[in-house]
């Protein structure tokens, strides 16, 4: 006699799917044909076992319960994955990058003769406030360095936003970033 | 599988839901009916991706299909109506949530017993089942009919639902969808997230151990 049925095989018994040779042997096996059939019967009380059926005004009352549940309940916003970041990264480093070489490379200024305790920084801030101060060439590499870092997709979604990315870019900023980015936008569009 | 004729009235959805909807619009919804009236006639796939095409109201549709087979497998994994419809729905709320992420590999059906049996098992990890107690049981009028096979039968009902309720979870869910739900093995590991093999196991020990409960019983 070949060996007994394995679970998965007494499981396939009890529903009728046996196959192959292990039906040849349910046939002759009076073990294994005990054990399927014990467990038979209970199938049918699992089966008899029946849910009360609630009123029928449940019904509707249940789906505009799930309604208002789904109402109340907030959907929670699409996953951030480093991905949807990197545009927005890109672009503050080269923010970052282009303000860093604005103030470094900028003409250094003598401090004034009437303000002793002014420094040399200080000096600086105020003169690249001046608007209509061209940049030098050395200035104008780093920028088109940075910028050539940038590629297409990156700059496609920098230049399409999703609502509040600009809000939250500027946010980061210091104030003294902020002003320098001021002045480079204004020089930019010629505005005084 | 039997799967729910009801219908639901697709009302009460405001715009701005509409929108949040919209926002999780995939790239193809080609398959989506266009008009409200065929949503209550679309297949289930199509009411997905009406949904997903920002038309909160076949969500509305879905439940109404779904309702009844949620409902009862909550029912019996607590086998008291208050706590079956607040877990069927916390199911469907979770479904809507989740139905952008659901990918169509499996019947809608499906994901949604995936739902339930995880919500239920959650609830059976962190709280006994309910037993039934004796006078749950319905009144059998003792002049009718068969009144003691009615009897009989009820009490049989009770013994066996105290037992399925003393299986341990993942039995306990293998049974349920096999004979209640008649989901296939296949459909049964994918819900719970096992094996075709653990699921006959499962199925075959749950049978064991009620015929055990049953005779000590």
């Amino acid at each position: 006699m070949s060996k007994h049925l394995s679970v998965e095989e007494l499981v396939d018994a009890l529903e009728g799917t046996l196959s192959g040779p292990k039906v040849a042997h349910l046939a002759v096996c009076t073990s294994c044909r005990d054990h399927v059939e014990s467990l038979r019967p209970l199938v049918g009380d699992v089966k008899d076992v029946e849910v009360p059926e609630p009123s029928p005004l449940f019904w509707d009352h249940f789906s505009a319960r799930v309604r208002e549940a789904v109402l109340s309940d907030p959907m929670p916003a699409p996953r951030q994955t480093w991905l949807s970041w990197r545009p927005l990264l890109t672009l503050a480093t080269s923010l970052a990058a282009l303000v860093l070489a604005v103030a470094l490379f900028r003409p250094a200024q003598p401090p004034a003769v009437d303000d002793p305790t002014a420094t040399p920084a200080a000096n600086s801030i105020d003169a690249s406030s001046q608007p209509g101060v061209p940049l030098d060439d050395m200035q104008w590499h780093l920028l088109i360095d940075a910028a050539g870092d940038l590629d297409w997709s990156d700059v496609r979604d920098v230049a399409m936003p999703r609502l509040g990315t600009a809000d939250a870019i500027i946010d980061e900023l210091t104030a003294a970033q902020r002003e320098e980015l001021v002045r480079l936008l204004k020089a930019e569009i010629g505005a005084d | 599988m039997r799967v729910g004729a009801d219908s639901a009235v697709a009302i009460g959805w405001p715009r701005a839901r509409a929108l949040d909807v919209s926002m999780t619009r995939p790239q193809n919804q080609a398959d989506a009916p266009a008009r409200t009236d065929d949503l209550n006639e679309a297949d289930d796939r199509a009411l997905v991706s009406a949904f997903l095409a920002g038309r909160p109201e076949a969500f509305d549709v879905i439940v109404g299909r779904h309702r009844r087979n949620v409902y009862q497998l909550c029912y019996r994994f607590v086998n008291n109506h208050e706590d079956a419809s607040d877990l069927a729905q916390d199911v469907f709320v979770r479904a809507f949530k989740g139905l952008r992420n659901f990918k169509g590999d499996a019947a809608l059906a499906t994901w949604l017993h995936r739902i339930g049996v995880n919500v239920c098992l959650n609830r059976v990890a962190s709280r006994r089942p309910d037993t039934e107690p004796i006078d749950a049981a319905p009144h059998v009028d003792p002049q009718a009919p068969d009144a003691l096979v009615e009897v009989l039968r009820e009490e049989r009902a009770v013994a066996v639902r105290a037992a399925i309720a003393g299986l341990p979870p993942k039995q306990r869910a293998a049974l349920m969808l096999r004979v209640y739900q008649e989901l296939s093995h296949e459909e049964i590991a994918t819900a719970l997230g096992s094996t075709v093999g653990a699921v006959k196991a499962n199925f075959f020990h749950a049978l064991g151990n009620l015929r055990r409960a049953l005779r000590s019983s």
